[in-house]
């Protein structure tokens, strides 16, 4: 739930990505869903085939493709399912996924009510 | 606020780079520290990919500062807007355009005058052009004298069998048959030897 080795996920396009050209997958809104999935597993966490196998009911989310020309970045939260696709088009894509580790650990409970953006997401799919 | 990586400031010198690469290491630093240090310098010709240019694989970190920015790497940090922090935080995701600079196209040519798919979509200077420069010269000569349009070019000098670019070798890439060319160009058998090496002006 603290998502200790990732505050971000992002996507940077170093080539024009169009829907031909494998761009990533991305199941809007689905971030929201997994802290749900997440919360009974504790500290301890889930391993990703874990997770995956308990992702179903996300599939009715809307996809949406990681397109654009390059120099776009996605920005993500880390929570969000996202997935490669085979490539139908003719140019090679080109782009990268650094992590981003977080300045700060991820708290779901702030004396200050100071939340990030990330936090509010993982509280509202909570409930809170 | 919600910060993002928007630019870079002022890039790093080389020497910079280098020093904060090796820094605690001993004077001789062992070979994968010696690999860094030659794929950094590259990468410092002015490219901005707020800071993920420079990491080469390595995770980057971030730093949340008094004013509430975001920070990593050396990136420069510009505001989200109100309605992108509630994207985000609704879908999942923002997308943010330009968030680094596009050079201008390269002019990186095929013998047959086209410029190979991965080489077109790299417009940028810095890492682009590294990746360029490492296809120019990671392609075996081979290939050029087996690509159809320079099959019976068959050149030894490098310089000419690279592409034959210039305006009166426009025949050769059209696919007129050498000797048609030769004909056209009513050059003599001596200027026509050196065109068939490769050999001349």
């Amino acid at each position: 739930m603290e998502s200790k080795g990732r505050a971000l996920l992002m996507l940077f396009l170093f080539s024009d990505v169009e829907e031909s050209d494998a761009p990533t997958r991305i199941r809007v809104g689905s971030h929201l869903d997994v802290p749900r999935v997440l919360e009974p597993a504790g500290d301890a966490g889930l391993s990703f085939i874990e997770l995956a196998e308990m992702l179903g009911p996300t599939a009715v989310r809307r996809l949406a493709l990681a397109t654009g020309e390059a120099g776009t970045v996605y920005l993500c939260h880390p929570f969000l399912i996202h997935a490669a696709q085979p490539h139908h088009g003719t140019r090679p894509r080109f782009m990268a996924q650094p992590p981003l580790y977080p300045a700060e650990p991820v708290l779901l409970e702030r004396t200050d009510g100071r939340y990030s953006p990330v936090e509010i997401a993982i509280r509202m799919g909570l409930g809170r | 606020m919600f910060q993002l990586p928007c630019s870079h400031p002022a890039p790093p010198t080389a020497k910079t780079i280098i020093l904060r690469r090796n820094r605690g290491d001993s004077v001789e630093s062992p070979p994968h520290r010696r690999l860094a240090r030659v794929q950094t310098a590259p990468a410092l010709r002015p490219f901005s990919l707020a800071g993920a240019d420079r990491s080469m694989g390595q995770p980057l970190r971030s730093e949340r500062l008094e004013n509430d920015l975001l920070t990593f790497g050396n990136a420069q940090m510009s505001a989200l807007s109100d309605m992108q922090v509630q994207d985000f935080i609704e879908n999942g995701f923002v997308r943010l355009d330009q968030a680094f600079p596009r050079a201008p196209q390269m002019k990186v040519a095929n013998c047959c005058g086209a410029a190979p798919a991965a080489i077109r979509m790299t417009r940028e200077p810095g890492a682009s052009r590294l990746f360029a420069w490492v296809i120019m010269r990671s392609r075996p000569s081979g290939r050029r004298r087996t690509h159809p349009c320079c099959t019976r070019l068959s050149i030894g000098s490098s310089a000419r069998g690279a592409g034959f670019h210039g305006r009166a070798s426009a025949r050769f890439r059209s696919g007129f048959p050498v000797a048609t060319n030769l004909a056209i160009r009513g050059g003599t058998q001596r200027r026509a030897s050196r065109e068939m090496t490769g050999r001349g002006d």
